[in-house]
């Protein structure tokens, strides 16, 4: 039994008349500590995998098991426990609290957290040490992200979910993150997973997760992933 | 951009958010609508009463005068410049009973055919003809006149004393029809002197039943009335000249009229005075004249007494003196006799002396001859001895010549001598001796030789022998002498003892004449002494017959003076009884006299002054009317102003949300080129059409609506027979206005800062506020403090100071209405613990039928024979119309006046209200209470000028301000009353108290009061108290209808800025729900803020509320209540909870809301 387990995962969405299956019996695992990559084009299903994955959305078929709970058949209470205690979430637009600097945004998370890490070592670990007392609006895109993945290690999840993580960056400090996220699988053991619509990434995955019209075409365990810095795209 | 896709647009846009459409819509309308609404009522008010007013020719002025008009009188009213008209009434108030037994106290006017003012609104049948013929007031609740139908008879009556055959033609009346009229509109039917003093109901007669001569009033229409509106200070101000004219001319006349009488009665009391005056200067002058008498009596004995005392002490000291001189005439006798014992002694003595001085004169001069013996013997003895001693001294010469030649004669035997020298010798010798010598020559020869030698011999023994006799010689001689010596000193001892003796015997005889003279003196005296004896003997004698004498006459005297007293004693008795029968006569005339006097005054006092000259303001419906209609304008002044912010309020976030949600549709056109206005023009037509259809519908409603719902409560109190609704264009366009300037401008403004980006960013997702460290942050210490959630709330306060500022005030009006509502109840409830439980501290109160013979004394038996009633206080108490002070307004007030003023206090506690002192009745004075004085501006001095029912006229000082809550009250000692009306104030009820209130039977106690046909009813306190808590109970609905208004206040400000701070947050909201956030965590982060934006309002809304409250308070104060300004603390509290409770509901249907964000979708935008 994997550390993460789906099982014919499908997740439909009302438009109007018209009924789209965004998830179509995705069946994927993935082991602890891994670092992931789901990969796919716009559309292709990933968000909402991740969002399943994350709490955020509940599935329609299948299940989904985490540490050997199966959260799918999780009521929205316990989703939001899952949320707060196992799950940490990066997203492409950072979803920083404009009105809380940098380090209190991490405290917001780590306020609801049984196990917190001490917040000025994670943000220090993230490198931001100097600019904690920022808002967000006084802080480059690279640096908010890197808020938000301090914010996200904080509770120390079981789960680190990134979501296109680099997508508003440049390649220079997207590289940056990704490397952060790569560090942080490795020294910190976190089952870290990053979707991208960028296949260059797959390269320094442990594991790619390949996706087109929310079914999965593929996925392999990379015996030997690349180190951020080699990777070019 | 082309008309066509701008409508296309615009259209569908519209199409699309009907509900918002429709929601700026209703709000304005609703906003609208109350505000113009409201505002019209008053005007709307007003025009109905004046339509009415106009239709039926109401009067201006009412002219009433207590002597009836003259012909002339009323002609000259007529003359005066701008009277359109002015015509006769008469009026009669009496009873009318109806077939079934009901006693009404009616006013029945006069009506003629042609009367053109005050027209009566006919409801049914026809107006009176005939001289028994009536028509009474109709139209519903307002009497119970109206359930008599057409054709019933009534029986006119009037009070015992009176006949009704002297005023009214007939004295059965058939009712011939129903009327409203303008003159009564509210129930208020006034006062009159008959019956209870209250008119139950009017109606109107033909002027051919009224058989006075006089006219009693004249109605008055003045020309200008016509084209001004009731109310309006227009109306009020042109009444001015006319009022002053009126006034003159009726002191003028009535003053006329009435100086013969006041003359003849100044004179007939000056007259009275001065009799009076004269009878008691009689009665004092012969009391006087008999205290004279009495007082010369008192001297008269004193002076008797005096005398005689005098006399009689003279007399005594007559005799004292009497006695005295016997007693020294005595002693002088013992004196004289004594003396005479001793100058006889003395005589005596002196003759013994004499004879002993003669004696020692003869011894003397037996002396002197023996004297004179002595000193002849002592001179002889003396020549011997001087003889002797010349012998003696020639022996011695002898001797020693002797012994000298003896000497010479040589011793041994030698020579011879020759013979000269025995002659020599011889000679020597003979020189002493011849014998010798002649003895020698012859016996012895000088030469015989032995001669010598016996010579010698001879010699010595010659010698031998001389010496010795010589030696005898000089022992015999010195013998002698010493005799002599011895002699002699005799001699002078014996001449010294004669001497003394001569001196003896010369100071004996002086003595001796001096005691001679004495002895002659001191019989001289001793005569004299005795002459004087004797005549004091007779004077004595003399003294002792005139004291007898004196004594006689002195007892004489006073028996006469006691006889003389006596006499004058007796006439004295008899002025006196002959003075009390007088005295008696003379009071009674004068206390005969005093109290012709006092009527004298009293008919003085109450002689008319002048015409009673009222406008429409002393008619209690048509000032009512008014204050009420007044009352709806302030309160339209006041809250609609809420309803209105509230409106722009909803319309601005409303717009603002809007705009922003097609901001990426404004940047897309943006990008296309399209122009500012363009652009916003769609916001700006969205808004003036949402708003301005809004406005529209809340004129056509709210002009109609609110208004008629009003006065259609009014109707009930006031009898106007229809109320207009005309729409009012100013309002309507104020009110427009300022909806659709509001809207437009929020909608500009929206639209012009969205517009202000370039259409990039606008096509992004509007990017959040930047969040910025606030003020209190920098106060580190209270910063560290505050726990994480605190300081993000804090934050968040600050951050959008727009929707703080709006949530206070929001929140603020929220509370302030709340306050006020429950404020109200306060302020009105407390009037009636303070009215019926501390002033008020009677029980109850009976009034009786003075009307009935005796009704006061059975008032006295039945109410002491009350076992439940502790005390009671028989009180006279009578309606009065206070006069302003020159104007024709007066306020109706009771004049109480309690039997004797020494229990009042148990009955009423009257006091300052502020200072919360006691006020006495017996301050000579009038106590005035509190609403009545500051309606008047009356103080303690000052003077207060009130009319009773009879239209008479009294002035009095003010002594002090009561504290008082429901109607106006007078209070007075009855000496007050007596000196300001010339009056004695007869008890008409009375006040009681009881036992045991709780255990009391109010309906049996009633039921045996009423079992008397002279008590009329009586009245609980506590039943008083209920009715009116009854009558404020209405206040419930205010207060429920401001609860609503703060509800609804709070619903919509809380709601659209909750609303707006959700919308305006989602991804954050979302965020912190994909953090773990729970459902109650997200809630209370988002609300967090409004909760302290809650606290802030309320606190805020409190003190507002306080404000607001005396706003209210002020406004709504009717005159006849005073209202308290009390705010009890629950009503605080009240407020403050309801207010929370409020909040606390909105963000329970928020909680759902937030509840309902999907993570995913929220979060999606950003792809």
């Amino acid at each position: 039994m994997s550390y993460i387990e789906l099982q014919d995962v499908v997740k439909r969405y009302k438009m109007g008349e018209v009924t789209i299956q965004a998830v179509n019996g995705v069946s994927f695992s993935i082991e602890k500590g891994e670092f992931a990559v789901v990969v796919g084009a716009s559309g292709a299903g990933k968000t909402t995998v991740l969002n399943l994955l994350g709490g955020m959305d509940k599935l329609d078929e299948g299940t989904i098991r985490v540490d050997s709970e199966t959260i799918s058949r999780y009521s929205d209470k316990m989703l939001t426990e899952y949320r707060r205690y196992d799950i940490g979430f990066v997203f492409q637009f950072y979803n920083l609290v404009q009105n809380l600097t940098a380090r209190e945004n991490v405290e917001l998370a780590a306020q609801i957290s049984r196990q917190a890490l001490d917040i000025d070592e994670v943000i220090a670990q993230v490198g931001l040490a100097d600019r904690k007392g920022n808002f967000p609006a006084q802080l480059s895109g690279g640096e908010q992200q890197r808020v938000a993945i301090a914010r996200a290690l904080a509770k120390r999840p079981k789960l680190l979910l990134c979501d296109e993580p680099t997508g508003a960056l440049d390649d220079t400090t997207g590289k940056a993150i990704l490397k952060l996220l790569q560090d942080t699988s490795r020294l910190h053991g976190m089952t870290v997973i990053v979707i991208t619509h960028n296949s260059a990434l797959t390269a320094m995955a442990d594991r790619v997760i390949r996706m087109k019209n929310g079914q999965v075409q593929e996925q392999h365990v990379n015996a030997q992933p690349l180190p951020v810095e080699r990777i070019e795209w | 951009m082309s008309r066509r896709a701008f409508w296309k647009d615009f259209w569908r846009t519209l199409r699309k958010s009907a509900t918002r459409f429709l929601s700026i819509m209703a709000i304005t309308a609703l906003g609208v609508g109350f505000y113009a609404g409201i505002t019209a009522t008053e005007p709307d008010m007003i025009l109905s009463a004046d339509r009415y007013y106009q239709a039926q020719n109401l009067a201006d002025f009412s002219i009433l005068s207590p002597l009836g008009f003259r012909p002339e009188d009323i002609g000259q009213i007529r003359q005066l410049p701008g009277i359109q008209a002015a015509e006769p009434r008469y009026f009669k108030d009496v009873f009318l009973t109806d077939p079934a037994g009901q006693r009404l106290t009616v006013r029945l006017t006069s009506h003629a055919a042609g009367d053109r003012l005050n027209r009566p609104l006919l409801l049914d049948g026809r107006l009176p003809e005939a001289a028994d013929e009536i028509v009474l007031e109709g139209g519903g609740e307002l009497n119970m006149a109206a359930e008599l139908p057409i054709g019933s008879s009534l029986t006119a009556s009037v009070p015992n004393g009176e006949q009704l055959a002297d005023s009214l033609a007939s004295q059965t009346f058939t009712i011939v029809g129903h009327i409203q009229s303008p003159q009564y509109i509210s129930m208020e039917r006034g006062q009159t002197n008959i019956g209870d003093g209250t008119i139950d109901a009017f109606g109107l007669v033909s002027t051919s039943t009224f058989l006075a001569e006089r006219v009693m009033l004249v109605q008055v229409r003045t020309e200008d009335s016509m084209a001004l509106t009731a109310y309006t200070e227009a109306y009020d101000q042109h009444l001015d000249t006319l009022e002053h004219d009126l006034l003159a001319m009726g002191q003028a006349a009535v003053g006329a009229e009435t100086a013969e009488l006041r003359a003849k009665l100044q004179e007939n009391k000056d007259k009275l005075l001065s009799e009076k005056r004269q009878a008691e200067q009689k009665l004092v002058a012969a009391g006087l004249a008999l205290r004279d008498a009495e007082l010369k009596i008192e001297d008269g004995e004193r002076e008797l007494a005096e005398q005689e005392a005098r006399f009689r002490a003279e007399l005594l000291d007559g005799k004292t003196e009497l006695e005295d001189g016997r007693k020294a005439y005595y002693d002088g006798m013992l004196d004289y006799l004594a003396g005479y014992d001793s100058w006889l002694a003395g005589y005596l003595t002196w003759q013994n002396s004499r004879e002993k001085l003669q004696q020692a004169q003869a011894e003397l001069a037996l002396g002197k001859l023996k004297l004179e013996q002595g000193e002849k013997d002592l001179a002889s003895g003396k020549q011997q001895l001087d003889a002797a001693n010349e012998q003696l001294a020639m022996l011695s010469q002898t001797v020693t010549a002797l012994k000298q030649i003896r000497a010479g004669i040589p011793d041994s035997p030698g020579p011879g001598l020759s013979e000269a020298d025995f002659a020599r010798l011889l000679a020597t010798v003979r020189e002493f001796s011849p014998e010798l010598a002649d003895y020698i020559e012859t016996y012895y020869d000088p030469n015989d030789p032995d001669m010598l030698e016996q010579l010698r011999a001879f010699l010595d023994t010659s010698l031998a022998q001389l010496e010795r006799t010589y030696q005898e010689g000089l022992a015999e001689y010195q013998a002698g002498l010493s005799e002599y010596e011895a002699g002699k000193k005799e001699l002078a001892r014996q001449q010294a003892a004669y001497t003394a003796g001569l001196a003896e015997v010369r100071a004996g005889q002086a003595s001796l004449d001096k005691g001679k003279i004495q002895i002659d003196s001191g019989k001289a005296e001793l005569d004299l002494a005795r002459r004087r004896l004797d005549q004091a003997k007779v004077k004595l004698d003399a003294g002792e017959l005139d004291m007898i004498r004196g004594e006689l006459e002195l007892d004489e005297e006073l028996a006469r003076g006691r006889a003389e007293l006596e006499a004058a004693r007796q006439e004295l008795a008899e002025g006196r009884s002959e003075y009390e029968a007088g005295k008696e006569t003379a009071l009674a005339e004068i206390a005969k006299a005093e109290a012709e006097i006092r009527e004298a005054q009293r008919q003085l006092v109450e002689i008319p002054q002048e015409w009673f000259v009222s406008t429409r303001e002393a008619n209690p419906g048509y000032s009512g009317f008014g204050d009420d209609a007044a009352r709806i304008g302030a309160v339209a002044r006041i809250f609609p102003v809420f309803f209105f912010l509230v409106a722009a309020l909803v319309c601005l976030t409303t717009m603002t949300r809007m705009v922003e949600e097609e901001r990426t549709q404004i940047g897309t056109l943006k990008a296309l080129g399209y122009s500012t206005f363009a652009i916003s023009a769609k916001y700006l037509a969205y808004a003036l059409l949402a708003s301005s259809s809004g406005a529209v519908l809340g004129l056509l409603t709210g002009f109609w609506i609110f208004p008629a719902t009003i006065m259609n409560a009014y109707a009930i109190m006031y009898a106007i027979p229809e109320f207009i609704t005309p729409p009012h264009l100013a309002t309507g366009l104020l009110a427009t206005g300022l909806a659709l300037a509001t809207t437009l401008l929020a909608a500009l403004s929206a639209s012009l800062s969205a517009l202000k980006a370039v259409p990039a960013v606008l096509m992004q997702p509007k990017a959040p506020r930047p969040g910025k460290r606030i003020i209190l942050e920098r106060i580190a210490p209270l910063w560290k403090r505050l726990s994480f959630s605190q300081k993000l709330a804090a934050r968040n306060v600050f951050r959008y100071k727009q929707r703080l500022l709006m949530t206070v005030i929001g929140i603020a009006g929220c509370t302030a209405l709340l306050l006020t509502g429950f404020g109200l109840k306060d302020s009105i409830n407390a009037i009636v613990g303070k009215q019926f439980d501390e002033i008020f501290l009677y029980d109850g109160l009976v009034m009786i039928d003075t009307e009935k013979n005796g009704a006061e004394a059975e008032l006295d038996s039945v109410l002491s024979g009350e076992e439940d009633l502790e005390s009671y206080l028989k009180t006279r108490s009578e309606s009065v119309a206070v006069v302003v002070g020159h104007s024709s307004q007066t306020h109706a007030a009771t004049l109480l006046v309690p039997s004797q003023s020494e229990s009042f206090e148990r009955y009423f506690d009257l006091h300052e209200r502020v200072s919360r002192q006691k006020l006495s009745l017996n301050s000579g004075g009038v106590i005035v209470s509190e609403k009545l004085a500051d309606l008047l501006a009356l103080d303690a001095g000052d003077t207060i000028t009130f009319r009773d029912t009879e239209n008479r006229t009294y002035s009095a000082p003010v002594s002090g301000i009561t504290e008082n809550y429901l109607t106006h009250y007078l209070f007075m000692s009855p000496q007050t009353f007596d000196q300001i009306t010339f009056r004695t104030p007869a008890s008409n009820g009375a006040v009681f108290t009881l036992k045991d209130p709780d255990a009391f039977d109010a309906s049996a106690f009633q039921e045996r009061l009423l079992a008397h046909d002279t008590i009329l009813g009586s009245m609980l306190t506590l039943s008083l108290a209920k009715e009116f808590a009854k009558t404020i109970g209405s206040l419930d609905l205010v207060v429920l209808v401001l609860i609503a208004a703060a509800g609804a206040l709070a619903f919509v400000v809380l709601y659209n800025l909750i609303s707006i701070n959700i919308t305006e947050r989602i991804r954050e909201i979302a965020t912190i729900k994909v953090l773990g956030f729970r459902d109650r965590e997200v809630s209370l982060y988002v609300f967090r803020e409004n909760i302290v934006l809650t606290l802030f309002g309320t606190l805020a809304g409190l003190l507002l509320g306080v404000t607001l409250h005396r706003f209210v308070m002020d406004t709504m104060e009717i005159d006849a209540i005073m209202f308290g300004k009390t705010i009890h603390w629950t009503s605080f509290l009240f407020s403050l909870l309801l207010t929370a409770l409020f909040s606390v509901l909105v963000n329970a249907v928020m909680h759902g809301r937030l509840r309902k964000i999907k993570m995913v979708e929220s979060l999606k935008s950003a792809e």
